[in-house]
Formats: C-alpha cells, sequence, structure tokens
C-alpha cells in the first residue's frame, strides 16, 4: 500500500475562526476515500486544501504540511497551475465550460502545453471520454456544446475533462448530489473503473454512496478527523460513538 | 442518542418491543411446560400449544418489518447490526417454542406410573435451560456479555445432564419392554430442552456480534 498524499498537522483557518483542527490524514494510491461528516465538519474545507483552492480565499490560512507523492504542494516554489496537472476536481453541480464537448475536454492539454498536434489531441480527447464512460454517446456530436447534454452527461463530461491532463488524484466534492439515480450509479461504477489509474478521494452526503464507492472512510466533525478506516468497518462497527450516531442519522 | 428521524426511531422500538413480547411469550410458555411435567394438566398443555401460534406470529411480524426497515431505510453501524440479528435471533426463539411446545405434548402422554426421579430431573433440566433463555434475553435487552460465560457454561451442563439422563432411561428401557413408549417420550422431551440449549448458544453468538461487532472466537 502506497499513499499518495499525506496531510501532517493540517490547521486551517478562516480569519479567527478555526475550521480544521490539526488532522494527519493519508491517501492510498489508487483507492477511495471518501470524506464524510455533518455540514460545516470542515470535510470540504480539507478538501480544497488539497488542490490550494483556498489559496484564493484572502482570511484563509493553512498551517500543516500536505504532500503529493514526495511534492510538497504548499511550497513557495510550486506552482498552483501545476499543482493542478496532478490533482483534477470534479465539483458537486457539473459545470462544464460554454464551449463544444471537444473543447472542454481538450481545454485542459491546450493550456498546460501537453500537445498542439490535432492528432494528439484527437486521441487525448476520444480516450478521456472513453475512460469517462461518455464517448458513445457523444462520439457523433463532439462540436455541440457540453452544456447541451443531460445533468449526468455534463458531469462525466466534468470528469473527461478532469482526467484529460492525466492527474494522479481527482477530488470530487458531491458529485452526484445533483444527478438521478441512473446517473448516480452510472459515476459510481466509474468512479470504481477511475480508481485502477487514479487515487479519488470523495467528499459526499450520502452515506450509502460512501459506502458503495469508498475503500476507506475518514469521518470529521466540527473540524476535527474522529475516525478513519475502511469503509467497511466504518460501516458495521465504527469505533467511535460520534461515528456510530452520525451515520446512522442520530442526535441529541 | 435517539435517531433524527423519529418515524425511523419509533420503527427500531417497534421491532425492540415485539422482540421482548416474543421473548416474554416465551418464558411464559416455558413456566407452564414445567408445570405440565408434573402435573401432566391436558389443559395446560394445549394452551401452551395454542400460545406457539402467537409467538409463529410474533417471527412472522418481526420478520417482515426488519425486511420492510432494509428496504426503506438502508440501516447501517449499530442499527444493522440490531436488525441482522434479530433476523436470526427470532428464528431461534420460533424454534425454542416448537421445543417447549413438544414437551408439554408429550409430558401429557407419559404415564404417571414412570419413575418419579425421571420427572424430577427432566423438570432438573428445563429448569436449567428456562434460566438460561431467561438471562441469554437479559443479556440480549440489556446489550451486555457480562453473563455469557456464565450461560454458556450451563449449556455444557444441560449436555451433560441430558447424556446422564439418556443413560439412565435406556438402562429402565432394557429392564421392562412395557415402559419402551414412555421412555422414548421421555427421551424426545429431554432431547427438546438439550436442543433448548443449542438455540440459545446461536442467540448468545449473536448477542455477542450485536454488541462487539464480530462473532466470538471461542
Amino acid at each position: 500500500m502506497v499513499n499518495s498524499i499525506i496531510t501532517k498537522n493540517l490547521n486551517v483557518y478562516y480569519g479567527n475562526k478555526q475550521a480544521i483542527n490539526n488532522i494527519s490524514l493519508d491517501f492510498l494510491k489508487n483507492k477511495v476515500t471518501a470524506l464524510i461528516g455533518p455540514s460545516g465538519c470542515g470535510k470540504s474545507t480539507f478538501l480544497r486544501c488539497l488542490n490550494r483552492m483556498n489559496d484564493v480565499i484572502d482570511i484563509c490560512r493553512v498551517e500543516g504540511t500536505i504532500s503529493l507523492n514526495g511534492l510538497d504542494i504548499y511550497s513557495k516554489e510550486l506552482e498552483v497551475e501545476h499543482l493542478r496537472e496532478k490533482i483534477g476536481m470534479v465539483f458537486q453541480k457539473p459545470n462544464p465550460f460554454p464551449k463544444s464537448i471537444y473543447d472542454n475536454v481538450a481545454y485542459g492539454p491546450r493550456i498546460h502545453g501537453i500537445t498542439d498536434k490535432k492528432d494528439e489531441m484527437d486521441l487525448i480527447v476520444e480516450t478521456s471520454l472513453k475512460k469517462a464512460g461518455l464517448f458513445e454517446e457523444v462520439k457523433d456530436r463532439l462540436d455541440d456544446m457540453g452544456t447541451s447534454l443531460s445533468g449526468g452527461q455534463q458531469q462525466r463530461l466534468c470528469i473527461a475533462r478532469a482526467i484529460a491532463i492525466k492527474p494522479e488524484v481527482i477530488l470530487m466534492d458531491e458529485p452526484c448530489s445533483a444527478l438521478d439515480p441512473i446517473a448516480t450509479s452510472i459515476i459510481e461504477e466509474l468512479i470504481t473503473e477511475l480508481k485502477k489509474s487514479y487515487t479519488i478521494i470523495i467528499v459526499t452526503h450520502s452515506m450509502q454512496q460512501a459506502a458503495r464507492v469508498s475503500d476507506k472512510t475518514a469521518f470529521f466533525h466540527l473540524g476535527n478527523l474522529i475516525e478513519e478506516g475502511d469503509t467497511s468497518k466504518i460501516f458495521t462497527k465504527p469505533d467511535h460513538q460520534k461515528t456510530n450516531d452520525y451515520i446512522t442519522g442520530r442526535v441529541g | 442518542m435517539k435517531h433524527a428521524d423519529k418515524f425511523y426511531e419509533s420503527q427500531l422500538n417497534t421491532i425492540n418491543e415485539k422482540l421482548v413480547k416474543m421473548g416474554s411469550l416465551l418464558e411464559k410458555q416455558f413456566s407452564s411446560a414445567l408445570v405440565v411435567l408434573h402435573s401432566r394438566d391436558e389443559q395446560l398443555a394445549q394452551k401452551v400449544v395454542d400460545n406457539d401460534h402467537n409467538i409463529n406470529q410474533l417471527n412472522h411480524e418481526i420478520s417482515d418489518f426488519v425486511f420492510q426497515i432494509i428496504a426503506m431505510r438502508q440501516p447501517i453501524a449499530d442499527d444493522l447490526r440490531f436488525l441482522f440479528c434479530t433476523i436470526k435471533i427470532i428464528r431461534d426463539l420460533e424454534r425454542i417454542g416448537d421445543h417447549i411446545t413438544s414437551v408439554a405434548k408429550k409430558a401429557t402422554r407419559v404415564s404417571k406410573n414412570i419413575p418419579s426421579e425421571f420427572t424430577e430431573k427432566l423438570s432438573n433440566l428445563g429448569k436449567q435451560a428456562s434460566v438460561m433463555t431467561h438471562d441469554a434475553l437479559n443479556c440480549l435487552f440489556e446489550r451486555r456479555l457480562s453473563q455469557a460465560d456464565k450461560i454458556t457454561k450451563r449449556d455444557d451442563i444441560i449436555d451433560e445432564l441430558h447424556g446422564a439422563f439418556i443413560s439412565e432411561v435406556l438402562a429402565y428401557m432394557k429392564k421392562n419392554d412395557d415402559v419402551i413408549p414412555d421412555s422414548l417420550s421421555l427421551i424426545q422431551m429431554s432431547k427438546a430442552i438439550e436442543r433448548i440449549g443449542d438455540h440459545i448458544t446461536n442467540i448468545m453468538e449473536e448477542v455477542h456480534f450485536l454488541i462487539e461487532g464480530q462473532y466470538s472466537s471461542d
């Protein structure tokens, strides 16, 4: 088992408010890790730290270390664009660019200068769409707008866009919350397929989804990491009462 | 802590209440059957037979309800363990009910001429199993394992008493052909009680899983 991302003593503050309290959590390569916890527990903040999306929030301060295969992602020498080549992200709501299906996928490789040759780009687009399980549905209309696709297809297009630049890690922030059950199950099957090539970290509010797709689960509560471990263990006999209460929907 | 969804909370409580009801009915049946062992009271025996229907009914009710909750609620963690164990435990409880009925029915068929020591020994065996049932149900309802070893040991005692009882009844049969029908009934009753001990052992394994999340290594 090789770790892809190692976070050590991570503390995150929004102004005076501490959102993440000294979390150390590692992510295994080619595994799916689910981050779960109630709203405001810090799971999305944590996820956003992994590709430095908090950089753009002025009042946000990140302490501690995060390394990706030994690379310190908060190193001053590391350009954030370079980091995002390695860590892709898929958001809650599908957000294709207002461009053609083809250009949505080709956008990343183009700006990162991966290739400028037409036939090579065609291959990247086709391979990425195939990996995202979308190619067969769109191969005859690659010039149509990405936004013309259904919600589930748009989300797969976003996944194709993310993998076109061959990242090592894919972050997913509630990728199915806007999708119907069929589109959800297509994405979930895709996640299982994608983990052969990528390390996947997914934030989800659906306990069933976390149970279905992830190998590891980490439970966050009030900015603390309460428990992490094998998903099969967390959902049958978690070690902590707080975890048990949250996943079974108990309050009081 | 209670579930935020009150309806779900009440559904799980209903399952627990039905389980308690099934357990208490069973204990009542058990004490009636032990009375029949001595009294050979046919009316009481018939009551035991009739009441067994209520236990079977509860078995089906709980089973259907658990099935629905699994489908509609997708329970996890301790909720799932509780429902999973309930499904298995009610099956053992239902079988215990059958064995108790069998003891009550057979007790009325045994002639009053059999040596009273046999009735005493059978009654003692029945009491052991009855206490074992009571203790196991307490462990289940109170979610504790402190009595687990004691209960398991009681099953060993029941097995020993049953073995010794069979030997004595066999020796009794060998002396006189006429007592074979009665003796067979005695053996069948003893076997039924011994089986109850086995079902309680199964239940204790489930209680262990319910509390610890894994089966006991013993």
